[in-house]
């Protein structure tokens, strides 16, 4: 968006990505190309008359009224960057809740991240995948996980653009404050941290939202005992690793 | 010609666009659509607590913010109530996870390692993803692999091993104590208030001490957003947003 660029050239570029866009959604004789192309209007303007433009086309071509709802509710609940903590926490747990009456199963992420890596293996070495029989518990086919994870990242994406929140940054800044501002030190030992994760997601049969939420509210030990080893375990991590900068951070 | 509709009619056709085949056609555990709707959902939810933020996560490691806590609490008041009076009238069931101790007591303690290093859970990867932190990027890829290295060199050895230690089976508390589960909830209601109202205090105490006697040097200060007081840009007057929509228009033909 920021590029420096003629206003007639912009015109002429914009004008052969639709003409594009048309012609694909001709030819595969369905109109979501077109309507992945409007979304992007949304991307470019993050305002309220864009929404809900969006929401009416999204109604008219499924010929259903619920985008139309869902997008004035987003229009009127999502332009604050952030909500108190106890609404905010009610309408997490309406959406688990959602979820078991909607897709009658418990909202579980880590699922989506294992099939992932089932399927690159399938698509890497695909014999050697045919023997290892964790691969028949989670088959290497695009399911409900997977298109969650999407959602996710679609939803925050859409919720931090339109209240003004979306900033890209590779360090976070209280990770710069306490470990430097290297970005390649981050990002290796995020990826160390996220295979000791999945490692261990793996092993307990669940994350957070799969194991520990939906746990704890059906009143299963499984989540409470998750929850109690998961909380010492950070703790105790995050007195060994951040050493000495934890509590008293010296002020410039 | 034009055929003039009562009210009644208009509000008629409206209520039929929001037949219930809508719904019915995403249901199921196998929808995608259903999947991306809850995703949706749930990425909004994360991104306006704060949680896929790495600086609210590890600050509740550091103990210096409980913002973690005072959203979760209310998420396990508001669920437990509402799947057990569901689950109670017949609407749907309940999945209960399988329980097996030991396993489950490593898994956790490696999972809070992870998470107090990398800042995200699996869930939050995803939204810190969608919302600008790019560091997101090598921590789904390392949960990728820390999977499929458990499928590739420990599932087969430990199937019938270390991953049956104190193996309970898909049970939850009440049907182990046999007693009704209202009084369990009650309970759990009970000490999760009182759980929100302690670290509420805490929270209260740490400010507190922060601004009279300058101790917990100011973490937490600098997460919060600097909102300009007063003039806040969602509480414009109509005129203001009139002339802001032309204004819009105009950029968006020119």
């Amino acid at each position: 968006m920021n590029m420096p660029m003629q206003p007639s050239a912009r015109l002429a570029l914009g004008a052969i990505a639709v003409a594009a866009v048309a012609v694909l959604s001709i030819s595969i004789k369905s109109g979501w190309p077109l309507m992945v192309l409007l979304s992007m209007m949304l991307v470019a303007r993050p305002k309220w008359w864009s929404v809900l433009i969006l929401g009416f086309a999204y109604t008219v071509f499924l010929n259903s009224g619920w985008p139309l709802l869902g997008s004035l509710f987003f229009i009127a609940t999502c332009k604050p960057k952030r909500w108190w903590p106890i609404p905010a926490g009610i309408a997490f747990g309406l959406v688990e809740v959602l979820s078991f009456y909607l897709s009658d199963r418990p909202l579980g992420i880590t699922r989506g991240y294992t099939a992932m890596g089932s399927m690159a293996e399938a698509l890497i070495y695909p014999d050697h995948a045919n023997k290892i029989s964790y691969w028949g518990v989670y088959e290497p086919v695009i399911d409900w996980t997977m298109a969650l994870i999407l959602g996710t990242t679609i939803g925050s994406f859409l919720s931090s653009r339109y209240s003004g929140d979306f900033k890209l940054n590779t360090v976070p800044y209280l990770w710069s404050f306490s470990k430097g501002k290297s970005t390649a030190r981050r990002w290796l030992w995020a990826f160390a941290a996220g295979i000791m994760m999945g490692f261990a997601a793996r092993i307990a049969g669940g994350c957070v939202s799969g194991l520990l939420i939906s746990g704890v509210i059906q009143l299963a030990p499984a989540g409470f005992i998750f929850m109690m080893s998961l909380w010492a375990g950070g703790v105790v991590t995050t007195f060994l690793f951040y050493r000495t900068r934890v509590l008293a951070v010296r002020k410039d | 010609m034009i055929e003039l509709i009562t009210y009644k009619e208009l509000l008629g056709r409206l209520v039929q666009t929001f037949d219930s085949g809508t719904i019915e056609a995403v249901k199921g555990p196998t929808s995608l659509y259903g999947g991306l709707i809850l995703g949706l959902l749930f990425g909004i939810v994360l991104q306006k607590s704060r949680l896929c933020k790495y600086d609210i996560v590890s600050s509740l490691f550091r103990l210096q913010d409980f913002t973690v806590f005072r959203v979760g609490t209310p998420v396990l008041m508001a669920s437990v109530v509402l799947i057990f009076i569901f689950k109670d009238a017949g609407i749907f069931e309940l999945h209960v996870p399988k329980t097996v101790i030991i396993p489950q007591i490593i898994g956790g303690l490696l999972f809070g390692a992870g998470i107090a290093i990398m800042g995200y859970c699996p869930g939050t990867a995803a939204g810190a993803l969608g919302e600008g932190s790019l560091d997101a990027i090598p921590s789904i890829l390392g949960m990728i692999s820390g999977a499929v290295l458990y499928a590739e060199f420990f599932h087969d050895s430990w199937e019938n091993t270390f991953l049956k230690w104190g193996e309970i089976g898909g049970k939850t508390f009440f049907e182990i104590l046999r007693i009704n589960h209202w009084y369990l909830i009650v309970l759990f209601l009970l000490m999760l208030t009182m759980f929100l109202i302690a670290t509420t205090m805490f929270d209260l105490v740490i400010v507190f001490l922060r601004k009279t006697f300058n101790l917990f040097m100011d973490m937490t200060d600098a997460l919060e957003e600097k909102i300009p007081p007063a003039t806040k840009p969602y509480a414009v007057s109509t005129i203001e947003t009139v002339k802001k929509f032309k204004q819009n228009l105009r950029d968006l033909f020119k």
